[in-house]
């Protein structure tokens, strides 16, 4: 537990009652419905800047070469406000758009290509049908061309096929890998404090004195002076394209009849025009700094979100100072928060086939509200009640919200949390463990400090202090086919290709002991090739790809004079966590494993034969029908159960105890994260019928602690302390989902009910806990009539979308679920 | 400890339940119920021993039960499914070991404190912040008053908190005994007409209303249910002399409205019983706000609950 020194910020209990009594207006509300009525559309100009970029600088060392690019996209993409806009920054031209990003991916936008009627193509999720011009298709068509062959992802594959042959084809073919990579490398969390403090003009000098100094003292790494170098470009960069905005806007202000309209955009020029590149005077200043540095981000790497870190905390000096001065109303303020929140709702995702299938998503940013200070106080302040109360009104799908538990959280702020879940409808904001990150991280060596003030990236994996990440993600090591690669003694029954060592016949085990002996070396045999992989394929990439504006946002890349991809966040790497291990499927593996242990070995009702027989023929006969309800009728993990909880503990052990040993290319260890996503849909499909009772093909439990849909029968609570039980505290974060239907909430104490469960969870050291909150009807009303439900947003293991998107198959296993009785 | 104190017939145990009592709660649903009451959600609480129950939309008609049944008490009708014999049914089992779909079950098992208190236990952590801990329903527990005082005993011998919910029919010594390791009471109250009272629940109201009075004078936090069913006691009459009558049970008397619903139609029919209740429907919203209201009106804080 982690002793908190000082109590958090005074809240000023009127300004909460004032927020509480704040409505959507016009301007969001209109917004808003721009954006249901909007069809996102596919952009290029990115791509054409990029590529002409690219040309010019051939030869010259990567982190130069991507600046440039960089910095000719900033200067020339289209900047565009949108009518009554008071928050301005949109990553194309269109109101919902997106780029593809060829240059970390020649095939990124092809593959879509094909999928796709003329004129369209699929975003986000898979039956998102986005636009595509003729001319912005040609042009994607030039940038694959000019690309083939260069770019990052069909290197690695080269790189790949030359060292291990097809290996790695066979193991994404069984879905024992997400893909090769299947998202650009290099992001991280948002550290503000320099741009805040200094402006970028600050910044610029402070760099430029590094390379002076350099020059007349020599330099160790000439990699140094091209990251300061990079530093410059896309600084300037990110300046010009604000003032472009700038500029945009008072071409507007000339043209616009409406007096009150007409003053937003003078304004408006006179933020664009001074931030970035100066230090932000005021609240509005400082929220439209942080749009640009983010869309900035966006730019640079197409990544699949922002990782925005603290608003409530690194904005409160600029919101209290001008309420406190009156120099805003809390209605100005939640009408600059409402569009900030609308920048990063429009923004859309153009992911990559690969990418879809595994994690199926359109964009995941991540805001972190509450938690602790630096000193181990209470964090939660008005900033955070009026981020929350915003979420709620404006219910998009994205951004996502991530509220930062911990013990001594104020009942106003986890009631208000628990109101925006209510009114969203799900999932805004899930609920993380403040004080068992910060453990984590201390027992890991961060400063206490650091580890109190960590954020939330991708879907819910912390990192601390606003530092850059860059993992060569070990992506989804699917534990129930290590499994069932083990049961077929080398073999993926599924594809049929032998993917996995000979591990011995599992009929001649003579006991349980040693068919998990035989699972420990599957998974050792192929976790060290996966790391191998993965640290080919870091060399790889370090000559394809870097992020000088994130390392410009970096806490420590400036000092140290180094990229993220260098490590350059980090001034001692040793004892510092930064890559990671994703493994997943530990519960139905270790509910497969209760099963065999059970009817094989400790009861002898089957012989291991003609489980395999049984499994083999997707149960089928009558035998096979018997032995499969055998199966299902094994006690499972999510029902307080002793023995199923410390199976799945067990099986959850085997990578963290692996990984104790094996260093990254930093020096660092490894740990392992434990999200969510729709992972368990892409990975059912490689795993045959399994012991647990589950057919072939057939999704696994969903997010990582959350039970095989349907096993949990005895509540959320039971739920909760199988969670606890199978001990999770190894992982950076291990994701619980659970659903509660809307109904329940008609009891006015419900509320207070759900978060006395939340803290409890917590207390008893959860680690991560989101709640879907809807009816089974509403989601089967959904399902028939899309058109009507527009604004239903679901939670699906650890990111947010709209129902009506996601996949037939995942909506009807949403709704297959087990809705808790209560 | 006597077989009584050690051992209680119970149909489930409920985690998470958050609407029987303050908090998060563990219920623990005790077999058998003196009244009868049509409207009555929970038909397998009713007799007090185990019984056989069967889901009939789940039976593929495999007849595989028919086969296990040792006793014969088991036949397949084409017209009318499986049919049992109930006085010859041993509650062995093996019909429910034989059945591929899972569409039989037995409602009701024996089971001791110890272990009743074990599952209560697990949860104990989710207690504590919301003034939650264990809540014995049914059924009517005081029938097995024995089982509840040990439990209860137990229950705060490990700091949970005991709720009992009742239909207070029961004798006024047992209510005064499990009282003792009581720290919350559900108390119903049907009908304030006892003719009525005995024309829907089987049993007239006075032992209810003097044993209500005995609750209150106990101290033991107490809050008044009534479940409301339209046509039989949401009339002004009945709602004015109930609000008289919690009155007179002290200041801190409150009523919870429990509006009917058919969600336990389906229970009497796994247990091939008519649903006595066809006839009731569900009170509209409005119907319920305005008799809260006139609670409010005659002094009774009254809530909605459900």
């Amino acid at each position: 537990m982690v002793t908190k020194t000082k109590s958090g910020y005074e809240v000023d209990q009127k300004i909460l009652d004032e927020i509480d009594n704040i409505k959507l207006n016009k301007r969001l509300a209109g917004l808003k419905q721009r954006y249901l009525d909007d069809v996102p559309k596919l952009a290029s100009e990115r791509g054409t800047y990029y590529m002409e970029s690219w040309k010019e600088t051939e030869g010259q060392p990567i982190q130069l070469r991507i600046a440039q690019a960089v910095k000719k996209v900033l200067e020339n993409v289209p900047v565009a406000i949108f009518d009554n806009e008071l928050m301005v920054g949109s990553i194309t031209k269109f109101f919902r758009g997106s780029y593809a990003i060829i240059n970390y991916d020649s095939s990124w936008v092809l593959d879509l290509l094909e999928q796709s009627k003329k004129g369209e193509i699929t975003m986000g999720g898979l039956n998102v049908i986005g636009k595509l011009d003729e001319d912005v298709e040609r042009e994607l068509q030039e940038h694959s061309d000019y690309f083939k062959g260069k770019t990052n992802r069909e290197i690695e594959e080269q790189v790949s096929h030359a060292i291990w042959g097809t290996w790695q084809d066979d193991l994404v073919d069984a879905k024992g890998q997400a893909a090769y990579h299947y998202a650009p490398p290099g992001y991280g969390i948002t550290n503000y404090d320099d741009v805040f403090a200094k402006g970028l003009r600050g910044i610029i000098e402070e760099v430029q004195e590094k390379l002076d100094h350099a020059e007349q003292t020599g330099i160790d790494d000439p990699e140094k002076m091209w990251f300061w170098q990079s530093v410059l470009l896309v600084s300037e960069g990110l300046i010009t394209f604000a003032r472009r905005y700038g500029e945009r806007a008072r071409e507007l202000a000339e043209q616009e009849s409406n007096p009150s309209r007409r003053a937003e955009l003078e304004e408006m020029v006179e933020v664009c025009f001074h931030i970035p590149e100066n230090p932000p005077r005021t609240f509005h200043e400082a929220v439209q700094t942080a749009s640009f540095v983010e869309l900035g981000k966006v730019l640079e790497n197409g990544r699949i979100g922002d990782y925005c870190g603290r608003y409530d905390q690194c904005l409160y000096p600029y919101f209290k100072r001008d309420i406190d001065e009156g120099r805003i109303t809390i209605e100005k303020a939640a009408d600059i928060i409402g569009g900030f929140i609308t920048l990063f709702g429009r923004r859309e995702q153009c992911a990559q086939v690969v990418m879809r299938e595994a994690i199926q998503t359109n964009k995941i940013s991540n805001i972190t509200l509450g938690g602790l200070t630096r000193d181990g106080g209470d964090a939660c302040n008005e900033l955070t009640h009026l981020f929350l109360h915003m979420v709620g009104l404006l219910k998009y799908a994205e951004p996502h919200f991530s509220f930062t538990w911990h013990e001594g959280i104020p009942r106003w702020a986890m009631m208000k949390a628990i109101e925006t879940n209510k009114v969203t409808g799900a999932g805004h904001p899930q609920f993380l463990n403040g004080d068992s990150v910060t453990s984590f991280f201390v027992k890991r060596g961060v400063p206490v400090e650091d580890a109190r003030d960590h954020a939330y990236l991708g879907c819910s994996y912390a990192h601390p202090k606003n530092q850059g990440y860059h993992c060569k993600a070990i992506s989804y090591v699917n534990l129930p086919l290590l499994l069932d690669i083990t049961l077929h003694n080398g073999m993926a029954p599924m594809t049929g290709k032998k993917i996995g060592i000979e591990t011995g016949d599992p009929r001649d085990f003579k006991t349980f002991e040693e068919l998990f002996a035989a699972l420990e070396k599957q998974v050792t045999y192929q976790l060290k090739r996966y790391i191998h992989r993965n640290h080919v394929a870091h060399k790889t990439e370090l000559n394809t790809w870097r992020v000088p504006l994130h390392s410009t946002f970096s806490t420590g890349c400036l000092e140290n004079g180094y990229d993220i991809m260098m490590g350059g966040q980090f001034s001692e790497p040793a004892d510092h966590p930064v890559w990671d291990v994703i493994d997943r499927g530990y519960i139905p593996a270790g509910d497969s494993l209760t099963a065999i242990k059970e009817l094989v070995y400790d009861e002898k009702k089957l012989t291991m034969d003609e489980l395999l027989e049984a499994l083999d023929s997707d149960f089928a006969g009558e035998r096979g029908e018997e032995i499969r309800r055998m199966c299902l009728n094994i006690p499972k993990y999510g029902n307080d159960i002793d023995e199923a909880d410390y199976m799945v503990r067990d099986v959850g052990k085997i990578i963290p105890r692996l990984l104790e040993s094996e260093r990254t290319p930093f020096g660092s260890k490894y740990t392992v994260i434990r999200q969510g996503l729709t992972w368990h849909y892409f990975g059912g499909k490689g795993v045959g019928a399994s012991p647990d009772g589950r057919k072939a093909g057939k999704p696994l439990a969903d997010a990582s602690l959350s039970p095989t849909q349907g096993a949990d029968t005895n509540g959320p609570t039971a739920v909760c302390n199988s969670a606890i039980r199978a001990d999770f505290t190894d992982a950076r974060v291990a994701v619980l989902n659970q659903k509660f239907p809307l109904a329940l909430f008609k009891n006015s104490q419900f509320a207070e009910k759900v978060a006395d469960f939340t803290e409890t969870f917590m207390r008893n050291g959860g680690s991560h806990i989101q709640y879907n909150i809807l009816d089974a009807d509403t989601l089967r009303k959904a399902k028939e009539h899309p058109e009507q439900y527009k604004d239903l947003i679901v939670r699906v293991a650890g990111y947010s979308a709209y129902f009506v998107l996601l996949a037939p198959e995942v909506q009807d296993e949403i709704i297959a679920r087990t809705e808790q009785t209560l | 400890m006597t077989p009584a104190e050690s051992t209680g017939v119970i149909f489930n145990i409920q985690k998470f339940s958050v609407h029987d009592g303050p908090g998060i709660r563990t219920t623990v649903f005790l077999k058998g119920c003196p009244l009868k009451c049509q409207w009555c959600s929970n038909a397998e609480s009713m007799n007090p021993g185990a019984e056989l129950g069967i889901l009939r939309s789940l039976c593929n008609s495999c007849e595989k039960c028919v086969d296990a049944c040792p006793e014969g008490a088991i036949t397949f009708d084409t017209g009318r499914g499986i049919q049992f014999d109930r006085g010859k049914c041993t509650l062995c089992g093996e019909c429910i070991n034989a059945c591929p779909t899972d569409a039989l079950t037995i409602y009701g098992r024996l089971i001791t404190v110890e272990d009743t208190f074990n599952e209560v236990y697990r949860d104990r952590s989710f207690y504590e912040s919301g003034g939650g801990g264990v809540t014995v329903s049914g059924g009517e527990p005081l029938r097995q008053a024995a089982f509840v005082v040990s439990l209860f005993r137990k229950c705060r011998e490990a700091g949970i908190g005991t709720c009992l919910d009742t239909s207070g029919y029961a004798d006024p010594d047992t209510l005064r005994e499990v009282l003792e390791f009581t720290d919350y009471v559900l108390y119903d109250i049907k009908h304030m007409d006892t003719y009525c009272h005995q024309s829907f629940t089987g049993v007239v109201n006075d032992l209810i209303l003097s044993n209500a009075r005995i609750v209150a004078a106990s101290g033991v936090q107490m809050l008044c249910r009534i479940p409301l069913v339209a046509g039989v006691n949401d009339n002004i009459e009945n709602i004015v002399a109930t609000a008289r009558f919690v009155k007179t049970l002290g200041d801190r008397a409150a009523i919870e409205l429990l509006p009917y619903h058919r969600l336990g139609v389906a229970k009497y029919q796994t247990l091939d019983r008519p649903y006595p209740g066809e006839a009731f429907t569900t009170p509209p919203t409005e119907q319920v706000e305005s008799v809260r209201r006139i609670f409010e009106e005659h002094g009774v804080s009254c809530s909605v609950g459900g």
